[in-house]
């Protein structure tokens, strides 16, 4: 507790303006606050120090000691291995409690099963098979990370299976469904900590983490009906944008929430992606008779999608993020339409309308924050139509000047309407 | 100690059992090869490149990778297949025929394998033991042996020594201008 508070309180106590048992309540509170924040400083060390350690540990075995026979190397590369699953059965029957412990030992033991199984392929010469590598060495961390409760253990797997989705080469549906398995695994896992600690900063690293692995191992689900990725991308926005404001994660600022941020942003990308003609006439070539792994994470990401919206309601989402209109009429325009023109006409009004939304309630509310992000849109926007070589001089210049037009015309009606209220 | 605390520490302790068996069974099975296979040399280019976990390897190019077959409609989608090999004149391995089937007798290697669409009846495969694992210091050297070794007259002077058994191998060195790729300091 600050000194400077400590004579504050012993002084308002001794006027008499608080009770001697307040001032006992507020130096109770803020010395547990600065416990808390000592035991933050405790895990992120440990993370810290066992995931240098666990690297030092790769790098120093993969120098390659030729002096050591094979024998010695062999055991030195599986003792870290061993050390680290004795620390883990030390936690787990003396210090369950302890976040810095779960933390550090699900770090360095994460690590030191990848370091054993790379080295006997260095000590073997065993080619390098990094899919099988990778997938090895996830499947065999993963009941760590229900045994120890490891958050660390969640991310970097979550980063590991990743890595495997994007290079495997197998052409059956086998890694996808691992994939999709160890992924709702780990959703689990951050579901259980959310319920048990709210405030776990893991959980707010989490909700960055786990979109930013899902949008990069969506680009796995596709072989040859690659452009209805466009869509599968339009739909994971959507649902990050849902969930993000879910009761689940609802009170958090953005920082503490990615999915707020991640889901809007993949929305817009992929609109300004089909505002494009040249990109919107691929959509047209999307094969409704070939049922493959784009149709399947199709179907995977819409349905949960649609049982969100049919539960909660679209006047609920739109309450909580504009954004989330443009999928019902987005998604049927672009997959039934049958017209480049109209999808491209189609993004191109729902990227305007939503910076145009995002602009009036910046100013509705007083957020410059969104006022700004409403004009960075539209500013994007602008840009795009501008360099837009597939449209006509002649088109760009009468859509400049309807949108400049109208633009001098809004900040007239918004003056005007402000004046009128001061009166 | 409570039972349920009992259950995941026991939980624990199989699951490192696992953890660990995967190094060792992988040890296993490469010093069986070691031991009990017939030893093979394969004539090869080195060249030092480089990989994050297991650190600084030579990788081999091989000559000769592909073989003809006559059956090769039933090849289209096979990726792996079993590929004989015999000792030429000049002691060197070299792969004689391929099958889609697990040879029950001789000297095989099991390979990847890709067929590449023409007229031909030709099976291109890709050997397993590609990488030499070496000292970060010494792999530069091995490359650079090769190539000065090579404006010799001889230009037949790098081989891989592989040990083989039942379609699995073991790299066991590589051997250029007369010396181990480990000894050329």
């Amino acid at each position: 507790m600050p000194m400077k508070l400590l004579n504050q309180l012993q002084e308002l106590q001794s006027e008499g303006i608080i009770s001697p048992q307040t001032a006992l309540d507020i130096q109770g509170y803020f010395n547990s606050k600065a416990d808390n924040s000592g035991n933050r400083q405790m895990v992120i060390f440990s993370v810290i120090g066992s995931l240098l350690l666990g690297l030092g540990l790769v790098l120093l075995f993969a120098h390659n000691w030729d002096e050591m026979s094979k024998i010695t190397k062999t055991i030195i590369a599986i003792s870290p291995l061993v050390i680290a699953q004795g620390f883990g059965v030390y936690f787990l029957a003396r210090k369950k409690d302890s976040l810095a412990g779960r933390e550090g030992i699900g770090s360095l033991l994460f690590l030191c099963i990848g370091l054993s199984i790379s080295l006997v392929g260095q000590i073997y010469n065993i080619s390098g098979d990094m899919p099988g590598f990778l997938k090895s060495w996830m499947l065999l961390a993963l009941p760590a990370l229900f045994l120890l409760r490891s958050s660390m253990i969640a991310f970097l797997s979550s980063v590991g299976i990743t890595w495997y989705i994007l290079i495997q080469k197998d052409n059956s549906f086998y890694p996808f469904l691992m994939f999709l398995g160890y992924m709702a695994l780990i959703i689990f896992h951050f579901y259980k900590l959310l319920k048990s600690d709210k405030e776990s900063n893991y959980i707010n690293i989490a909700t960055w983490i786990i979109p930013i692995t899902f949008l990069f191992s969506t680009a796995a689900f596709e072989k040859s009906n690659d452009e209805l990725v466009f869509l599968n991308y339009l739909i994971l926005g959507n649902l990050f944008t849902w969930i993000g404001n879910s009761k689940l994660l609802a009170g958090r600022s953005l920082v503490k929430n990615g999915l707020k941020v991640i889901g809007p942003l993949s929305i817009l990308n992929i609109l300004f992606i089909l505002s494009f003609i040249d990109v919107s006439e691929d959509l047209l070539r999307i094969e409704t008779n070939q049922f493959g792994l784009e149709w399947i994470a199709f179907c995977l990401l819409l349905i949960p999608l649609v049982f969100i919206i049919i539960k909660r309601s679209i006047t609920f989402g739109l309450s909580k993020s504009p954004i989330l209109w443009v999928f019902i009429p987005g998604i049927l325009l672009f997959l039934f339409s049958g017209s480049e023109i109209v999808i491209s006409l189609a993004a191109n009004f729902m990227i305007l309308s939503l910076g145009l939304i995002y602009i009036l309630n910046g100013i509705k509310e007083n957020l410059i924050g969104k006022l700004n992000f409403g004009l960075l849109i539209i500013t994007i926007l602008v840009t795009c139509r501008f360099f837009d070589g597939s449209m006509s001089f002649i088109a760009r210049g009468i859509i400049f000047l309807i949108l400049g037009a109208g633009f001098l015309a809004t900040n007239y009606w918004i003056i005007k309407r402000k004046k009128h209220e001061h009166q | 100690m409570n039972i349920n605390k009992k259950i995941i520490i026991g939980l624990f302790v199989l699951t490192s059992l696992i953890q660990f068996a995967a190094p060792i069974s992988m040890i296993w099975e490469k010093e069986k090869i070691t031991q009990k296979g017939t030893e093979f040399k394969f004539k090869t280019r080195p060249i030092d490149p480089y990989d994050p976990f297991r650190g600084k390897y030579i990788i081999l190019y091989f000559e000769n990778t592909n073989v003809t077959v006559s059956n090769i409609h039933e090849w289209k989608n096979i990726k792996e297949g079993y590929f004989m090999i015999e000792k030429d004149s000049e002691g060197f391995a070299k792969v004689v025929s391929a099958h889609i089937e697990k040879p029950k007798v001789g000297n095989y290697i099991k390979m990847q394998c890709y067929h590449y669409y023409g007229s031909d009846n030709t099976i291109n495969f890709r050997y397993p033991f590609e990488r030499f694992y070496m000292n970060e210091n010494e792999a530069l050297n091995a490359e650079k042996a090769y190539r000065l070794s090579n404006r010799d007259r001889n230009k037949e002077n790098a081989y891989a020594i592989v040990k083989v058994l039942k379609g699995e191998t073991v790299l066991e060195d590589v051997i250029i201008g007369g010396k181990s790729a480990k000894d050329l300091m």
